[in-house]
Order: C-alpha cells, then sequence, then structure tokens
C-alpha cells in the first residue's frame, strides 16, 4: 500500500507545478495613460503648443478618470482630422471624464460623440448632444438604483448601464421621470426584472421618436409588460411601426396597430422572409437591402 | 475392510447415533479398525486443539494460479480481459492527485480554446466569447463603393468597406453577442440607415441607426 501513496503524491506535486505555471500571471502593467497615437497626431497638428498642451492635460484626466486610452485617441485623431479645435475636443473629453468619475456608463457618451466626429456632425451639436446624454445618465441613476431597491430583481449583468443609457435616451424625447418610474413598478409587478424593463423603456422611446404622443406609447408600453413581452416580440412591434412610418399611414392607425399587436399573446411573424434574418454561431445573418440615397 | 473405516468416520462425525453401540463395539473387537480409529481421534484431537487457521490473503489466488488453466478460446480471454471485475487499490493521496490532474487539464483544454484562429468556423475572441458571423447586405447598384460603420468598429468609415455582387454589396462581420447600431456608408459621404434592419434607434443626431442583437 505504500507504492501508490508514494505515486500520488508524486503526481500530485506534478499537478502543483502543472497549476502554477497555468495561473495568469498577476500585477499587470496599467495601460499609458496618453497614447503613442494621441502624442503623433497632437504633435503633428496644427495647434499651438499651449492648445496641445491643454489637450494632452484633458486626455490625461479622462484617462484618469476611466475613459480608455483607444476611445479618447478616436475621438482625438478623428476630431484633430476634421478640424475640430482643441478647445472643443477637451470638452468632449471633459464630458466622457465627468460620467466615468460618476461611476455611470461610459460608453454611449464616447459612442455618440465618436459617431457625431465620423458622421460628419458639426462640433457644437455633438458636444450639446454628448452632454444631454450625460446629464440623462445622471438622472437615470437615481431612478434606476430607487427600482432596483424597491425589489426589482437586478436581471442579468450588464442590465443596469443598458438601463441607465435606456432611461438616459427616454429622457431626450421629452419622456418624464414619471412614467419611466410607473413603468419601472409595473414590471415590477409583473415579476420581471431590470433587463426586461430596461427593453420596455427602448421601445417606449422608439414610439416616441417616431412621432407616438407620450401618453399613447406608454400605453402601448404598458400593454407589452402586461403579456410579458419578449425582446423579439418587442422589436416586431419596432418594425411594425417603422414600417407603417414609412408607408405614411396616420398616427391614428400607427398607434392603432401597436396597440393591437401589443396586446396579442404571441406576435405573429411580420410575413417577411428569413433571408434577412439568419444568425448563429459559425452561420451568418443576413440584414440590409435596397440601398436608399442617403443624407 | 472400507465399509467399516465409513463407520469410524460416521462415528466421528456424529453421524451414527442409531448404530453407535454396534460401530463401537465391531473397532473393540478389530485391532485393525482400533489402531485406525485412536490414529483418526488423535487427529481430531489435534486439529481443535490449533483452533481456526488464517489464510494468507493471497491464498485463494496463489492456488487459483496453480490450477491447471482451463482451455479458453481467445474471444473469451478478450471478454474476461474487458469485462471481468477487478479491484482497484486506492488511497487518498493518489485521489486527490487525480482531481487535481483533471482540474490542470480542463484549464489547460480550456486555455487552448481560447486561442483559437479567429478564422477558423467558429470564431472565438481572445476573451473567450464565442462570435457569430453577421452577414450585411445592401442593395445599390449605382454605389461606387460602400462601407458599414458602427459601435463595433467605433464608427470607422473606412474599416469595413463592402464587397460588390450584382448590385448587392455584402460584408460579414464576426460579431460578439450584443447589441450593435450601424449605418451604411454610401461613396464615401452619404450615411444611409439600413432599410431591412430588425429596429431602429436614433442616433441623438436627428439619424436612425440601424440596430442589430447579435445572440448565440
Amino acid at each position: 500500500m505504500k507504492r501508490p501513496g508514494m505515486i500520488g503524491t508524486m503526481i500530485a506535486a506534478a499537478a502543483f507545478a502543472a497549476l502554477a505555471v497555468t495561473a495568469p500571471a498577476a500585477g499587470a502593467e496599467s495601460a499609458a495613460q496618453v497614447s503613442e497615437g494621441i502624442a503623433l497626431a497632437v504633435g503633428r497638428s496644427s495647434l499651438t503648443t499651449d492648445e496641445k498642451q491643454v489637450l494632452i492635460g484633458r486626455v490625461e484626466a479622462a484617462s484618469r478618470a476611466g475613459v480608455p486610452v483607444d476611445d479618447a485617441e478616436i475621438i482625438v485623431t478623428r476630431g484633430l482630422e476634421r478640424g475640430v479645435g482643441a478647445a472643443m475636443l477637451g470638452r468632449f473629453l471633459e464630458t466622457s471624464a465627468q460620467v466615468a468619475r460618476q461611476g455611470l456608463p461610459v460608453r454611449p457618451v464616447l459612442d455618440r460623440i465618436e459617431q457625431g466626429l465620423s458622421k460628419g456632425v458639426p462640433p457644437e451639436r455633438i458636444d450639446a448632444a454628448g452632454k444631454r446624454l450625460a446629464d440623462g445618465l445622471v438622472k437615470a441613476k437615481p431612478l434606476v438604483d430607487g427600482l432596483l431597491q424597491n425589489g426589482l430583481p437586478p436581471g442579468p449583468g450588464g442590465a443596469k448601464d443598458a438601463a441607465l443609457e435606456s432611461v438616459a435616451r427616454a429622457g431626450e424625447h421629452a419622456l418624464s421621470a414619471s412614467t419611466m418610474q410607473g413603468l419601472g413598478e409595473k414590471v415590477r409587478a409583473q415579476g420581471q426584472s431590470l433587463d426586461q424593463f430596461e427593453r420596455a423603456v427602448r421601445t417606449l422611446s422608439f414610439l416616441a421618436g417616431n412621432g407616438m404622443p407620450a401618453d399613447a406609447a406608454e400605453q402601448v408600453v404598458r400593454a407589452g409588460i402586461e403579456r410579458g413581452l419578449t425582446e423579439r416580440d418587442y422589436g416586431r412591434l419596432e418594425r411594425t411601426v417603422s414600417d407603417m412610418v414609412r408607408q405614411g399611414r396616420s398616427m391614428d392607425e400607427i398607434v392603432r396597430a401597436a396597440d393591437r399587436q401589443a396586446r396579442e399573446d404571441r406576435i405573429p411573424g411580420d410575413g417577411r422572409g428569413s433571408g434577412h434574418q439568419d444568425r448563429g454561431s459559425g452561420g451568418s445573418r443576413d440584414a440590409g437591402g435596397r440601398g436608399g440615397r442617403g443624407r | 475392510m472400507k465399509k467399516d473405516i465409513t463407520n469410524i468416520h460416521r462415528l466421528l462425525d456424529g453421524d451414527a447415533a442409531g448404530e453407535k453401540e454396534a460401530i463401537i463395539r465391531q473397532i473393540q473387537d478389530d485391532p485393525v479398525l482400533r489402531k485406525e480409529f485412536d490414529d483418526l481421534s488423535a487427529a481430531v484431537e489435534l486439529l481443535e486443539q490449533e483452533g481456526r487457521m488464517q489464510p494468507p490473503l493471497a491464498f485463494t489466488a496463489s492456488v487459483m494460479r496453480k490450477l491447471p488453466s482451463p482451455a479458453e478460446s481467445l474471444a473469451g480471454r478478450l471478454k474476461r480481459f474487458l469485462f471481468g471485475s477487478r479491484v482497484l487499490r486506492w488511497n487518498m493521496a493518489a485521489a486527490l492527485a487525480i482531481v487535481l490532474l483533471t482540474v490542470v487539464t480542463t484549464i489547460l483544454m480550456m486555455k487552448q480554446l481560447t486561442h483559437l484562429d479567429p478564422n477558423s468556423v467558429s470564431p472565438a475572441f481572445p476573451s473567450g466569447e464565442q462570435a457569430a458571423m453577421v452577414r450585411l447586405t445592401f442593395v445599390a447598384p449605382d454605389a461606387r463603393n460602400v462601407a458599414v460603420a458602427g459601435n463595433f468598429n467605433k464608427w470607422r468609415t473606412d474599416s469595413h468597406v463592402m464587397t460588390r455582387e450584382n448590385g448587392t454589396w455584402t460584408i460579414t462581420l464576426p460579431l460578439k453577442p450584443g447589441v450593435y447600431t450601424y449605418m451604411f456608408i454610401v461613396d464615401n459621404k452619404q450615411w444611409v440607415t439600413d432599410p431591412h434592419a430588425e429596429t431602429y434607434r436614433d442616433d441623438g443626431f436627428g439619424y436612425q441607426n440601424a440596430v442589430l442583437k447579435v445572440a448565440i
């Protein structure tokens, strides 16, 4: 009986050694505060020395606040390419940094700024849109926290950030905090969780963004919550509204159709071919269609 | 004579209840039988004094090994090799070591899986998340070039150029599970909303981005 014990000890020692080898290395260095790309872009720009110093300072401050360096690099390089001044770039970075400092999700703000720069939106409008979203996130926090404290289940990871963003975006469509508070309580009463609240708010924003009056949009979404609509169901509901808006149907018709669809137990297919909607791991999802000639 | 010796055995074994007296008389009358009886009685007495012996652990196996092996077919030997029950001797150290090796092997295999070639059939990102291959199509027969930009590429307009196939522009993107917004860029200047998107979300500047939800 000694032999197996010795062998076991030897195997155990080998296994511990292997485990030590596979353990992740600790103490990895944090990312640099100013990337080489930013330094190069700023260095080559036509900004004055003072402007360069101020801009680099803004980048460092944003990085310290938690803004990812690669996003700061995109904002700076893309902005300089489009002739955006150092002061405005500094404001973009400061808006992002303020969001990050408050522990709010900074990704939506960064996405909006990067998108605006890429689309060629005037810098002042980008600044205003970024600040509007940042303010919305700040206002959304007590609402979402309150719903969670009052017993709304938190749902899967990432649901809170998504809910903050959706509530902030809903605020941009003049949807009131009390409306969203009411929806949150409705979601909780239906035994649903924060991710379902987030999806309902997203649809509320979509409906309001497509011209539906706030009270009608709220009624449609409340019906959807009662019926326990899924992500897919909400998507189809939005699709119906989108198609009807494109067809130039009256808002009364759209409201009636949306309300009817939200009250159905299971939303039927919209008759579209599946060729545009396939997806999956290792497979493909087709999306797209006939192009218009854009703006 | 044989029958008489058998009677002695019956007497010593206590199996001769009714004939006991007759057998004793027979033994007393015959000196040969008496000697046989005395020898056997002495042997019984000796065995009773010794008590029960404990055979060694390997006694059965050693006896069986010494027995002539029966002629066995190849199929029979194979069946016995595959299905014959075995006794495994183990101790706690060996068991723990096996468990540890299993854990280490699993960790190594998972690490290997996360370093799959991103161009393989089922691509994985360095984080280990699996990607879905998403094919976007856009019909624009008059366009000279079409690209797609979205939050998946931080709205870069030059990194995801679509390929033309008979007036339809296509691109296949490996995307992690999540919600994506995107627009097409036609001829490097016109931003166009995908008319066949699942749904849309305003971009904060008065335009509609297409929304794509990827789930695996």
